[in-house]
């Protein structure tokens, strides 16, 4: 069993964990939402952990567990739009600039899926949607400097949800662009450099949401109040 | 070498990712900054609005002292100067002549406690709450109309709704404004006063059939004029000032009462 519990997966956990205890009805559907979403990546990681483990077993075939990871791929869309869509609808009108983001994502899924198979990461399609991300982070940054109403930061649940997202995805596109020279690196005999680039980035995002999620409650039970 | 071109790699890996923290604390910063500048800013603008409501109220009360004081002068103390004199009866009347007298007296003595009765209801602040605005401009509509000076017609459009305190409190005294422009400069023998309720509009539309005067000059129309300008933007209200020489002048004033102006909501405590 322990096996499974790698430094990604407890992080992931303990996040679901947190958002079971803090999010609640009264959170609104969006955040509710993260619930399942975190669940799915709870259990694609162990899955990808045990087809890891099985699939080393077997060599000569070389398979690996990036069909998992594809599937992963549009809840993240799926969810995180979602939730961005809930965030910027604050603001403006959001649905045109997600709904057009989502049509953008499907078609390079199928592209990438036409070009390469199933078996394969859909990387053009993670890249592309990072830089989503970020563009939907940034109008979302750009909104709240220009709303009229004033909310403290150190406790806004949105803003620390979004700043997890921006740096999640800035640090995987950098990581990305990157990747053939970084990739060789060795920390210690076994570990790469970007094993630990990624590790950081899942901490940074997994935390971040965790502490938004808490966030959140806080909210909710001042507003009660 | 390949050890200096792995570090230079590292390096400059770190310092892209560096960018975002670097962004996120400025960007902190900045809305903060700006949060600041625009809590400072409201709160201006809340106590200039707070001001220029009590400069409404003070004119108000003004003008109310100076219509009782006009009443009292021009027709209580005279009809009570008139009933003292006719009531010092001379030793040779008649008991007819004395039932008359007193029977007149008697008389203008109830005109009189009917006079001071109306003037008890002249127009405060208190009155445009207790009655609202509809209200309150027809009794200042009848007391004109009951002058003689000119002739007020008044028509009400729609289902008549309360505006807020605030929001009343200023088209009165705005009214009223309108109203002296019209007996003082203008010369009109006619005003027509239309106030319209729609679902999501509210027009109150002053029109003269005065000498009128070239609304595009800055100086025409004077300090009554921009108050009321100044006055409708306070209540998140439009002004419309129309006027021609020997054309009269129309004043609209256009709100929208769903919209949730920032500083007119709030209830006012005090009564001046």
């Amino acid at each position: 069993m322990f096996r499974y519990l790698t430094l990604n997966i407890s992080v992931e956990l303990i996040c679901l964990i947190t958002a079971l205890v803090c999010l609640k009805k009264s959170s609104g559907k969006a955040w509710l939402s993260m619930i399942p979403f975190l669940l799915i990546i709870c259990l694609t990681e162990f899955g990808g952990k045990y087809l890891k483990i099985i699939y080393l077993q077997d060599p000569v075939h070389n398979l690996t567990n990036s069909w998992l990871y594809n599937v992963l791929l549009i809840f993240q869309a799926g969810f995180i739009s979602l939730h961005f869509k809930y965030l910027i609808g604050n603001y403006v009108n959001s649905k045109p600039l997600i709904y057009s983001g989502l049509a953008l994502t499907a078609l390079l899924y199928i592209y990438e899926l036409y070009d390469h198979g199933f078996y394969k990461y859909n990387n053009l399609t993670n890249t592309v949607l990072s830089v989503q991300f970020i563009t939907y982070s940034l109008y979302y940054y750009y909104n709240l400097l220009k709303a009229d109403s004033y909310s403290n930061l150190k406790y806004s649940a949105d803003f620390w949800w979004v700043t997890g997202i921006l740096f999640f995805c800035f640090g995987t596109i950098i990581g990305s662009l990157f990747y053939y020279k970084l990739s060789p690196i060795l920390i210690s005999s076994k570990v790469y450099l970007t094993t630990y680039i990624y590790i950081t980035l899942n901490i940074i995002l997994y935390s971040c949401w965790s502490y938004s999620f808490i966030c959140k409650k806080w909210q909710m039970s001042t507003s009660k109040k | 070498m390949a050890n200096v071109d792995i570090k230079e790699i590292v390096l400059i890996a770190t310092i892209i990712f560096l960018l975002a923290p670097t962004f996120l604390v400025l960007y902190v910063n900045l809305y903060n900054q700006r949060k600041k500048r625009h809590i400072e800013e409201k709160a201006l603008l809340e106590s200039h609005f707070q001001q220029e409501l009590l400069k409404t109220q003070v004119e108000m009360q003004e003008q109310t002292l100076n219509h009782i004081s006009r009443e009292i002068h021009d027709n209580v103390t005279q009809v009570l100067s008139f009933v003292k004199l006719s009531l010092a009866i001379p030793a040779k009347d008649t008991r007819e002549q004395v039932e008359i007298k007193i029977s007149e007296s008697r008389n203008l003595v109830a005109q009189v406690i009917n006079d001071l009765r109306d003037l008890s209801k002249s127009l405060s602040y208190e009155h445009i709450i207790q009655l609202g605005l509809v209200q309150t401009i027809e009794i200042e509509a009848g007391r004109i109309n009951k002058s003689g000076i000119i002739k007020i017609d008044l028509a009400i459009g729609g289902d008549a709704r309360n505006l807020g305190e605030q929001r009343e409190l200023v088209l009165f005294r705005i009214f009223q404004e309108a109203l002296n422009n019209a007996l003082k400069h203008s010369g009109a023998k006619q005003l027509k006063i239309n106030l319209d309720y729609f679902d999501h509009l509210f027009n109150l539309t002053i029109q003269d059939n005065g000498v009128g005067f070239l609304a595009g000059k800055p100086n025409n129309g004077g300090s009554g004029l921009r108050n009321i300008v100044n006055r409708a933007a306070l209540i998140g209200a439009d002004a419309v000032i129309d006027s021609a020489p020997g054309k009269g002048c129309c004043i609209k004033i256009t709100i929208d009462p769903l919209t949730q102006y920032t500083h007119a909501n709030g209830n006012h405590d005090s009564t001046g």
